[in-house]
């Protein structure tokens, strides 16, 4: 059974295609969560689980503009920034220059230096290099104009160049 | 370094083992599921309530009596339910006899 059958199915109120919707989609999405909550696995997993109820509720909703995995990160984002807003308002921002656990000569791998810059330039850069999003579906994912989103994946990449180079 | 960067950006998220992540989302999706179905029942079963008591319930049965008891004094009507009861038995006659 392709995507498709199992979205009309679960509209239709099939928990069992749902199932199968969730175990699809299940390590894209956590994956994505955990890297915009800098590996808190348990509220990426929550988040996770928040977000699979809400399409669970809404996949009659689901009119198949972009695929299902976009809309999925799109609920992921907007219940992300619910979350960030309310009790981690430290996830949304860039962490200073030096912080208490990095000197400022430290080299940093890919996802320390991730963790590093705004949950925008994360969640841009993440949906179109590691999920493989054009500019527009990312535009349409985190609701930005897209002129916004390149110029979070141009800033992110700006600070991660530098992250990972450490200093000269 | 920008090469670097664009592929290491470019490398899949790690892939995220299910370890019963999927039941039990399916779990909760079908609770859900159950309480919004017992929510209609007990919308219905309200709405059924107050309906009920707002009909003239005695009025309506009384009109239901009359209109019985007044079919049965028609003669025609008399007619027309012993020809159904004749008819009914005839053709269970016709069913039932044996071969």
């Amino acid at each position: 059974m392709n995507e498709s059958d199992l979205i009309a199915r679960a509209a239709g109120g099939d928990t069992a295609a749902f199932g199968v919707l969730v175990r699809q989609n299940q390590s894209q999405l956590r994956g994505f969560l955990r890297r915009l909550t800098c590996a808190d696995h348990a509220l990426a997993d929550d988040l996770a689980q928040e977000t699979f109820l809400e399409a669970w509720r809404k996949i009659s909703q689901y009119r198949g503009e972009g695929s299902f995995a976009g809309w999925l990160s799109r609920i992921a984002w907007s219940r992300f920034l619910m979350e960030a807003r309310k009790r981690k308002p430290e996830l949304m921002e860039d962490l200073p220059e030096q912080s208490a656990e990095t000197s400022p000569d430290t080299k940093l791998d890919l996802e320390a230096a991730m963790s590093r810059i705004s949950a925008s330039e994360r969640a841009a850069l993440t949906l179109c290099f590691a999920l493989g999003h054009s500019n527009e579906e990312a535009a349409a994912i985190l609701e930005m104009p897209l002129g916004t989103v390149k110029s979070h994946i141009l800033r992110g990449r700006e600070k991660l160049r530098a992250l990972l180079e450490g200093p000269p | 370094m920008t090469d670097n960067l664009d592929t290491l950006l470019s490398q899949p998220l790690p892939s995220v083992a299910d370890d019963g992540f999927s039941a039990a989302v399916a779990r909760r999706a079908l609770a859900l599921n159950e309480r919004h179905k017992l929510l209609d029942q007990l919308v219905l079963l309200a709405v059924a309530g107050v309906v009920l008591a707002a009909l003239p319930l005695a009025s309506i049965s009384a009109a239901i009596e009359t209109v019985t008891l007044s079919l049965g004094d028609l003669l025609p009507v008399a007619v027309a339910f012993g020809a159904l009861m004749l008819t009914a038995s005839f053709t269970r006659l016709v069913v039932d006899r044996p071969e």
